[in-house]
């Protein structure tokens, strides 16, 4: 990656976080009634002098413009605001949460990358056979689940029916005296639902992609030459056609972060998973909105985080990609 | 001896398609150290043996009858492992385009040294490199180390299409399978990449199987040659004799359907120009991002030409001439940087929106891919309506218009009410030619408007062209890749290089003593000059 | 079109889908007739389990009739749907074809636009709207709009500019036609058929978003639907499975038959046509 693109890159970053962050700043001011009440929420105290502190913080006597700079400003010096609910600074709130979400989005989006492009093969390869139905019918179903039900089918099997795996929360209480190996295991033990859940979705996604793109990649000339170089059926497809096909299912990914951690804050609030979803379910039935304000920035700079991931991703398996 | 034995091979189609057999009942032979050439039109079925004799035939379409002889085997009856052994090591095959038969995402070299490890069996890494900048020695790429590492993206059409011969080598087959393996390339890499086979196969003691549909490519290197016609074999045998003495009458139509041969045409007394072009520049610049740095391609430097009405001139140029891009300049569907285009006088480049249309009605145009150029959702006798109708001929008098040229361009008024998919290219071409002159346009620019089509509808074609330009005085711009057909067609011919002007000048006398080098280099390459020049009894020896 | 007709009426996927539908359209259409009174109404015993008499699929907490709840949610949700599948098209459809057709420099804004939206993560942005709007049918429609046009706003353009950029069109513009009958007339005819499919598609996710929304409690209060039914019935999931399951399966059907329809629309409407 030259210097330019990197650059360039970097630019394309913060015009984005700015855009996002002025998004932010209209919708405070397109919401019915006074901004300071919206920033104040319904923490109770809104009387006149209370109103006034908030307007004076936030500037709001000042013209929209000034009001408009001075929040830019305070985004750039990462201050999120405070929630006058919880009377915390928002970035102390989301900075506590962000490690629990981390770990379940991740595992979601490996599980779904790895289990779209295993299953997704599966089902091209063997393109109109059986296991290519039930593979795809398996997909068309997951794809339309609603992601909340699917958590709560999941806890009423495997939690209320059978009571293998627990139905909520992030660790025992009782396993933290136990020792980091016991701690490790039983937060593991905890995040097999929500990750399947979150996880499955995506995956069916995945499989759905890969397989089209299999079969199309099948299609091409060069799987005619590694055929009439005498290459095996087998290696046919691990050496010419996985790597081409998956190409554009990590672009989609990419794509889908976002999405994915929109399933996220639904997923944690299904299963109690302390993160920045289920702080945004609270802020939400609080009406707490400097938090969602700052989630909604905080998450919308993570996905750009994996982006940039994914796309470096592509850039080490698409060689026509990492010259430019 | 013979290699190869193809007896009574028949070759079954889905149900469905438009024939029950994609080939049926053909015999052909290929000695050890021979070259022989299948040469056929589409849909002649020549691919489809090739694709039959490694069994690569897609899905649904087999061998149904017959046998593929070949050192004591029949490949028709090889088990799956049996023709694994066979394909890429004693029968090995190169395809039509080479960007497409490469991985995009593997290095060249790593793509032939899979080649060699499959059938050599394990052997050193060191060997194997060495192995394979050996084989790009051979089939003539520069700095082997290099090239080696370098992926299908970063090389040229015939860099890649020696990388695939280079791969095809690399167990010494007996037999080497071609697949119109240059139909691809420009005219100078065709000519190199025949001269390299031709040498290899020489070298390596190698049949070759060489498909293709350019009898002046057979006329090149062949020494046995079979023409095939829907799937039947019409005639076989030494190319020598079936070239020079053919007795079916589809075999002399393909040769004398070849372009280029008669005599030249005479060039008019020049007059007042009707189009003239000074100092044109265009240069495409594409941006990746908002820093990246923009990549640059010059397609026109300095263009500067002149038509007379009456007047054919035929733009000459290999791909990335910029020849294609100055039929577009000339209409203005791409603006030039800097430059002059001149209209009986007048600035087409300074023309409002009103005069502008009335200058496109007057030079028209016909595209190359009869399949994109005409809207698949429309009729065509629509489409052809829609022109005059655009400048206020009433429907009525537009549907009368369009129905006498569908009768003119020989497809008849029934054609009106159909769809472009009901078509064949030939049909589609002549739809646009007729959608262009129902105009009354002064000028026809026709870009490489006979390029996608068979030699036989391509010489009926040429044909139309050149009567109806007589009918109506039209003068033309005709853009092509092809010498032959600038050479059956034009007054005068202007060679393009890389945006640039080579040459310009009548067409007897580019041909008969071109100046450029590169003019001379383009001359040379064009495949057959030779056999045909003497077939046309003008003197110069086979 | 009576060709893509037949392909579609004879897409095993197609039919299966549509009947899905039918079902749920006819369950809309009767829900005020088979459930006269409102489904926020207790009609009996909280909690009791499917089968049970004047209560086929059981009640929830509060009494409620899940039967009636699923009927008339399916109202909410189909109209939430076609909605907000129609604002996103009107949105994405106008961008895209904008982007598409015009010159390089407004193409350009315009997909950095697109691409700083699909890069928002959209179910936050449609939970920050509704909630700072205050939840309504308008709101949720305008939020779910808003988060789904940014697809169809690229594939439309790619759509457009691959058309336009067909020599057709080039042909056409020599004929002397105008640039808005060429887009009119040659382009958009022509790119349309993956859009109708997408925009299919969208309804389900659509009503999916939808769901997910009043299932964290951002629905419109005056409305019973599906996500809020899930959601109360929640928190009692271990004593009645009913609450929960049933809206759900409803959620289910009703996306798997619009995505159903959206397959088989697809084969119907872009044939894969060899071009020898």
């Amino acid at each position: 990656m030259s210097l330019r693109a990197i650059l360039s890159r970097l630019a394309g970053i913060v015009i984005t976080i700015f855009v996002i962050a002025t998004i932010n700043f209209v919708l405070v001011r397109a919401a019915p009634g006074d901004p300071a009440a919206v920033i104040a929420g319904q923490s109770g105290a809104t009387d006149e002098k209370f109103l006034q502190q908030v307007r004076a913080e936030y500037g709001l006597d000042k013209p929209y413009l000034v009001q408009l700079g001075a929040y830019l400003g305070k985004v750039a010096t990462l201050d999120l605001g405070y929630s006058y609910r919880l009377r915390r600074p928002v970035k102390d709130l989301i900075g506590e949460r962000l490690g629990p979400t981390l770990l379940l989005t991740l595992s979601a989006f490996t599980l779904s990358l790895l289990g779209g492009v295993v299953f997704g093969t599966l089902a091209g390869i063997r393109h109109g056979k059986w296991s290519d139905l039930a593979i795809s019918l398996v997909a068309l179903v997951l794809y339309a689940t609603p992601v909340f039900w699917l958590g709560l089918m999941l806890v009423l099997l495997f939690s209320i029916q059978l009571e293998w795996l627990p139905a909520f929360g992030y660790v025992d209480m009782r396993a933290g005296r136990l020792g980091t190996m016991a701690y490790a295991l039983d937060v593991l033990k905890h995040l097999c639902l929500p990750a399947v859940t979150l996880g499955a979705i995506y995956m069916a996604v995945y499989a759905r992609l890969m397989r089209s793109s299999l079969i199309e990649v099948a299609a091409e000339d060069y799987i005619k030459t590694a055929r009439a170089k005498g290459l095996k059926e087998g290696a046919v497809v691990r050496g010419h056609m996985l790597r081409n096909a998956s190409l554009p299912v990590i672009t989609f990914a990419g794509l889908q972060v976002g999405a994915m951690i929109g399933g996220a804050v639904v997923v944690e609030t299904v299963f109690s998973w302390p993160g920045l979803g289920r702080l945004t379910f609270d802020a939400v039935t609080s009406r707490d909105y400097p938090v969602l304000l700052g989630l909604f920035l905080v998450m919308s700079i993570l996905v750009i985080c994996v982006n940039l991931l994914t796309d470096l991703i592509h850039r080490l398996v698409d060689p026509r990609l990492a010259v430019r | 001896m013979t290699l190869l034995s193809v007896q009574n091979l028949s070759i079954v189609l889905p149900v469905g398609a438009d024939r029950s057999h994609a080939v049926s009942n053909v015999s052909f032979d290929v000695d050890e150290n021979q070259i022989v050439c299948l040469v056929g039109e589409s849909g002649s079925g020549k691919s489809m043996i090739a694709h039959a004799l490694l069994g690569l035939l897609p899905a649904g379409i087999e061998v149904d009858a017959g046998a593929l002889m070949f050192q004591g085997m029949d490949l028709a009856r090889l088990t799956p492992a049996q023709k694994r052994a066979v394909r890429g090591d004693r029968i090995s095959m190169i395809f039509q385009e080479p960007l497409t038969a490469l991985n995009p995402l593997k290095r060249v070299g790593e793509q032939v040294a899979e080649a060699v490890r499959i059938h050599a069996g394990p052997m050193p890494a060191k060997a194997v490199v060495a192995k394979v900048e050996e084989l790009f020695e051979q089939v003539g790429l520069p700095d082997p180390p290099r090239l080696r590492r370098a992926y299908p993206f970063q090389l040229s059409g015939g860099q890649r299409q020696r990388v695939m011969i280079a791969m095809a080598l690399c167990n010494n087959p007996k037999l080497l399978i071609a697949d119109e393996p240059t139909t691809a390339l420009d005219v100078t890499t065709q000519r190199q990449i025949l001269d390299l086979i031709k040498s290899l196969q020489k070298t390596h003691d190698m049949g070759v199987l060489f498909i293709t549909h350019d009898i002046g490519v057979v006329a090149d290197i062949a020494d046995k040659v079979v023409v095939l016609q829907k799937g039947g074999i019409v005639e076989s045998g030494e190319a020598k004799t079936v070239l020079t003495q053919p007795t079916q009458p589809y075999t002399r139509m393909l040769l004398d359907a070849v372009p280029g041969r008669g005599a030249f045409r005479k060039v008019g007394r020049s007059t007042t120009p009707v189009l003239e072009v000074r100092g044109l520049q265009k240069r495409f610049v594409t941006r990746q991002g908002l820093f990246a740095k923009p990549r640059e391609v010059v397609a026109a430097r300095d263009v500067s030409c002149q038509l007379a009405p009456g007047d054919t001139l035929a733009v000459v140029g290999e791909s990335g001439s910029g020849k294609s891009t100055l039929a577009r300049i000339l209409l203005r569907l791409v603006e030039p940087d800097a430059g002059e285009i001149l209209w009986h006088g007048a600035s087409v480049r300074d023309m409002n929106r009103k005069d502008l249309r009335n200058f496109r009605r007057k030079v028209q145009i016909v595209f190359q891919d009869p399949y994109s150029s005409l809207d698949p959702r429309l009729k065509v006798g629509e489409s052809i309506c829609r022109g005059p109708m655009a400048f206020g001929t009433s429907r009525i008098e537009a549907k009368r218009l369009a129905d006498r040229w569908l009768e003119r361009v020989g497809l008849g008024p029934q054609a009106f009410d159909r769809f472009p998919h009901e078509f064949s290219g030939g049909q589609r071409q002549r739809i646009c030619i007729a959608r262009a002159l129902a105009l009354q346009p002064e000028i026809l620019i026709a870009d490489e408007a006979v390029s996608a089509l068979d030699v036989s509808i391509q010489a009926q074609v040429l044909d139309l062209l050149n009567d109806l330009k007589v009918e109506m005085g039209l003068a033309m711009i005709f853009i092509t890749h092809d010498l032959r057909v600038a050479r059956e067609i034009a007054d005068r011919v202007l060679v393009m290089r890389q945006g640039q002007i080579e040459e310009e000048r009548p067409t007897e006398e580019l041909f008969e003593s071109p100046r450029s080098d590169y003019t001379k280099r383009l001359l040379d390459a064009v495949p057959g000059r030779s056999f045909f020049a003497a077939r046309a009894g003008l003197g110069v020896p086979a | 079109m009576n060709d893509s007709l037949r392909t579609f009426l004879r897409h095993p996927a197609g039919t299966v889908g549509l009947a899905i539908l039918a079902v749920v359209c006819v369950a809309a259409a009767l829900a005020p007739i088979l459930y006269p009174g409102s489904p926020w109404d207790m009609v009996g015993a909280p909690l009791r389990g499917p089968g049970t008499l004047g209560s086929f699929l059981g009640t929830d907490t509060m009494g409620r009739d899940i039967a009636s709840g699923v009927m008339h949610g399916a109202r909410v949700s189909l109209m939430i749907g076609i909605a907000s599948t129609l604002a996103a098209l009107l949105v994405g459809v106008t961008l895209g074809a904008i982007a598409g057709f015009a010159g390089e420099t407004i193409d350009l804004l315009i997909v950095r636009f697109i691409e700083i939206f699909q890069t928002i993560p959209n179910f936050v942005l449609a939970i920050l709207l509704v909630a700072i709007l205050t939840p309504s049918i308008w709101t949720i429609i305008l939020a779910i709009g808003l988060v789904s046009w940014p697809p169809l706003a690229r594939l439309t353009r790619i759509q457009v500019k691959s058309i336009a950029a067909r020599e057709f069109v080039q042909a056409a513009r020599c004929q002397g036609q105008g640039s808005l009958s060429i887009l009119l007339r040659h382009v958009i005819p022509n790119a349309i058929s993956p859009i109708i499919v997408t925009g299919s598609m969208t309804v389900a996710s659509a009503i999916l978003i939808e769901a997910a929304l009043s299932f964290m409690g951002l629905g419109d209060p005056n409305y019973m639907s599906w996500g809020y039914m899930i959601g109360a019935g929640r928190t009692v999931i271990r004593q009645a499975w009913w609450a929960s399951v049933f809206p759900g399966l409803a959620i289910l059907l009703t996306a798997v038959a619009i995505n159903l329809i959206g397959e088989a629309l697809n084969d119907a409407l872009n044939p894969k046509i060899s071009r020898s």
